[in-house]
């Protein structure tokens, strides 16, 4: 992977779709995680969207970006969004900013998806 | 140009495209990792050379990508670090470094507010037309005590 690249995996499974992310999310990949995510979303039209940030190995405030105008959008449409597994300068930077307030923190994807099948 | 505490210091030019923001925070990280800064402290500085570059990548040159240099150095045991770009420069310092200001949709504002979170000291000089100096310096936190 080259500087600054990043990764996208989705996975969808029982109304939540599971956005895992590798790398680096800055200025540089910002528009690639907008247009995959949006695809995944679109495609798949979850009730609820986990951000998986365990193999991300860079944010910043470009990357918080991305990641806010996403919960944004989701959120007019009345579909949840939370992170895992965010460890580091990454969980300093989403706690930092504030956007933990907006946006649960989980430890694990599987707190994750325990904590999102819970509210149903 | 060189002054006497100056232990070492490395220069770095490129023009601002998205793409050599990695280049830059990596290069830097690399060389400040000479100090005894811990692994966590080589990731703060990571993020605020990338606030720092993007911003020149972002709102410098409004016509097509410019000039950014970035020079690191270690004077008196600190990681100095300018970052320098001849673009539009910053009409309004004190409005740019407020939390949450941005010009732009889908960006936080936030890149400023990082720079001094993760630095010891953060200054901006800026003139319209003329371009953006962004100076930050950086302790070890085992050598500050």
């Amino acid at each position: 992977m080259p500087i600054g690249g990043l990764e996208v995996e989705s996975e969808y499974a029982d109304g939540v779709l599971v956005l895992r992310l590798a790398g680096e999310l800055d200025v540089s990949t910002v528009e690639e995680f907008r247009r995959r995510a949006e695809e995944s979303i679109s495609m798949t039209r979850p009730r609820a969207v986990l951000l998986s940030c365990r193999r991300l190995s860079f944010l910043d405030s470009s990357g918080l970006g991305v990641i806010l105008g996403r919960f944004r959008r989701l959120q007019e449409r009345g579909v949840r969004m939370v992170t895992a597994g965010a460890t580091g300068r990454v969980k300093t930077v989403l706690e930092l900013s504030g956007v933990g307030e907006l946006i649960p923190l989980y430890d694990s994807e599987r707190k994750a998806i325990d904590a999102l099948q819970e509210v149903g | 140009m060189m002054g006497e505490q100056t232990a070492n210091y490395v220069v770095l030019e490129f023009l601002s495209l998205p793409a050599n923001v990695g280049v830059a925070r990596v290069a830097v990280a690399s060389f400040a990792a000479q100090l005894e800064f811990t692994w966590g402290e080589l990731e703060e500085i990571k993020v605020a050379i990338s606030e720092a570059v993007t911003n020149a990548v972002v709102h410098a040159y409004r016509n097509g990508p410019g000039p950014v240099r970035v020079r690191a150095e270690f004077r008196d045991q600190a990681l100095r670090v300018e970052v320098e770009d001849k673009g539009v420069g910053i009409p309004d310092i004190q409005r740019a470094r407020q939390a949450s200001f941005t010009t732009e949709p889908e960006r936080m504002g936030l890149g400023f507010t990082f720079m001094e979170s993760f630095m010891d000291a953060v200054e901006v000089e800026s003139a319209a037309g003329a371009g953006t100096k962004i100076r930050m310096t950086k302790l070890p936190a085992r050598k500050a005590g």
